[in-house]
């Protein structure tokens, strides 16, 4: 199962820290991220993160989320490095076309957004591999003084989160097991065959009756691909 | 069929939860996996069709090592029934639901059709086929996931828990499905903590215990060693458990399975004149 949103039991400095003082660390880390804009200081930011995760001895635990979240980043800052037009040109992608290029200074603000977006989604799962989620009630309904219906429901929302990844993983098995490629180790492939379980989800969760079901014939041909593909 | 060599697994926490494993099943045999919670039957299962890879040793199906394999090029070979059919279910239809597998596998559309009506039939699903699955009850669900793992046409069904939440006779229903499709040749593993069943349709148990096989043996031998199931909190089922309360059972009752079975040794009846007398 993820780390995420489970607490890991250790004997570290972090776990032994007031729930409060984790709680405002984690606020003031990403309240920070959205003050720095260079690169350097997300960066820093984004390592002291990693740290902290050094600090607490779950290190190997939080492996697997700072890679995910970097492959995100990395899918995040390909597009981002296309819309800054500013700066001096390194590349042009395709020759004669000005609006596709990659700049420097794209390059200096995609990269820092990429650490900006590492350290928001970071910090969080640290706070809850470190401290139990009853202490985290305590200190928001006693400390913070807020209320016990609004603490409660923040918590059954955390709590959730791992229940609901691994229902997750239990429909990509199911899937898989029905020869859909979503365990490709082709990322592209892998990303346009999750999106018709996507579409089933919010259709299922909107009660509109399903998804488009054109799934007969060879499935690289089927509809909602073209549909994708037309949309871009 | 599928060849187990010193598998050994563990999750990525560290937690070992099968360790050295080894065994045979051949193409055709009805093997009931059996042992308490988290003994790692489901794991075990997740082996044979490549969802999970082995941390030490190897697993074969017909030759191929699952570790050099997909989930979806195994899957032509070994169906995967889940406990809960609704992780499966996700096309607003039971017929495009029931040809999923075989589009994924590039079957053309004639082949498709063609195998959601054969695989219909087979489950009693045809009056359903262009009703939503999400709306069927639970055992007509199961069964939507039982056709469209039919429709793959694999020769190994690997079924986990496939009677969970059903009532006996929706139960017996899929068990005498799947006891049809053996008969077809069909090589069956199923994981049920349910022994009647395992004494009415299995032909060798495999008994795990903390990750490692405690019994590997013909059902009616692992049903006549109470001691051994009782280390994995197993108890037989209803019949072996009385006979065995007599002292020299075995001279006087031989080792049956079932009601007919004891019926038959008792009156000297057989099967066909229980079913009358009854």
């Amino acid at each position: 199962m993820s780390i995420v949103a489970n607490y890991l039991n250790r004997d570290s400095v972090i776990h032994r820290l007031h729930p409060l003082t984790k709680l405002f660390w984690s606020l003031w880390v990403m309240g920070l991220s959205f003050l720095f804009s260079d690169l350097w200081s997300l960066a820093a930011l984004f390592f002291s993160v990693v740290a902290i995760a050094a600090m607490a001895r779950m290190l190997r635990e939080m492996v697997p989320v700072f890679k995910g979240l970097f492959f995100f980043a990395l899918f995040f800052w390909a597009f981002q490095v296309l819309l800054i037009a500013e700066g001096r040109p390194l590349l042009t992608l395709i020759p004669g076309n000005p609006g596709l290029r990659i700049t420097d200074r794209g390059v200096f603000i995609a990269t820092a957004m990429g650490f900006r977006l590492m350290v928001i989604a970071s910090s969080f799962p640290v706070l809850l591999a470190t401290t139990q989620m009853k202490d985290l009630v305590v200190v928001l309904v006693e400390k913070l003084k807020i209320p016990y219906s609004y603490a409660f429901m923040f918590i059954t929302s955390l709590r959730f989160i791992p229940t609901f990844m691994n229902e997750m993983e239990q429909i990509i098995q199911a899937q898989c097991s029905r020869a859909h490629r979503l365990d490709s180790r082709n990322f592209v492939t892998r990303f346009f065959f999750n999106l018709p379980l996507g579409h089933s989800v919010v259709d299922y969760v909107g009660e509109k009756g399903g998804t488009d079901g054109h799934i007969h014939g060879n499935p690289r041909f089927r509809h909602w691909e073209t549909d994708v593909f037309a949309s871009l | 069929m599928i060849k187990v060599e010193q598998l050994t697994f563990a999750y990525p926490n560290g937690m070992p939860v099968l360790e050295n494993l080894s065994f045979e099943i051949k193409s055709g045999e009805f093997v009931a996996l059996i042992g308490q919670n988290g003994a790692g039957k489901t794991t075990l299962l997740k082996q044979f069709n490549g969802l999970l890879k082995p941390t030490g040793g190897t697993v074969r199906i017909d030759g191929i090592d699952t570790r050099n394999s997909t989930t979806g090029i195994l899957a032509q070979k070994v169906g995967f029934l889940f406990q809960n059919p609704d992780h499966q279910i996700f096309l607003p239809t039971v017929a495009q639901e029931i040809g999923f597998g075989p589009a994924n596998l590039g079957c053309s559309r004639e082949e498709i059709d063609r195998r959601v009506r054969e695989a219909a039939a087979q489950v009693g699903l045809e009056p359903y086929l262009n009703e939503n699955p999400l709306f069927l009850s639970k055992g007509q669900r199961q069964r939507v996931a039982f056709a469209s793992l039919l429709s793959m046409r694999p020769q190994v069904m690997v079924l986990d828990e496939p009677t969970t939440g059903q009532d006996y006779r929706e139960g017996i229903e899929i068990m005498e499905m799947v006891k049809a499709l053996h008969r077809q040749g069909h090589t069956v593993i199923f994981v049920t903590h349910d022994m009647e069943l395992v004494a009415r349709y299995a032909e060798r148990v495999i008994v795990l215990s903390q990750g490692r096989i405690l019994m590997d043996d013909t059902c009616r031998r692992v049903f006549y060693q109470p001691d051994v199931l009782r280390r994995t909190n197993l108890f037989p089922p209803q019949i072996p458990t009385l006979v065995q309360k007599f002292d020299c059972y075995q001279e006087d009752f031989g080792t049956p399975l079932s009601v007919e079975e004891l019926y038959a040794t008792i009156t000297g009846c057989g099967g066909e004149e229980y079913v009358h007398c009854s």
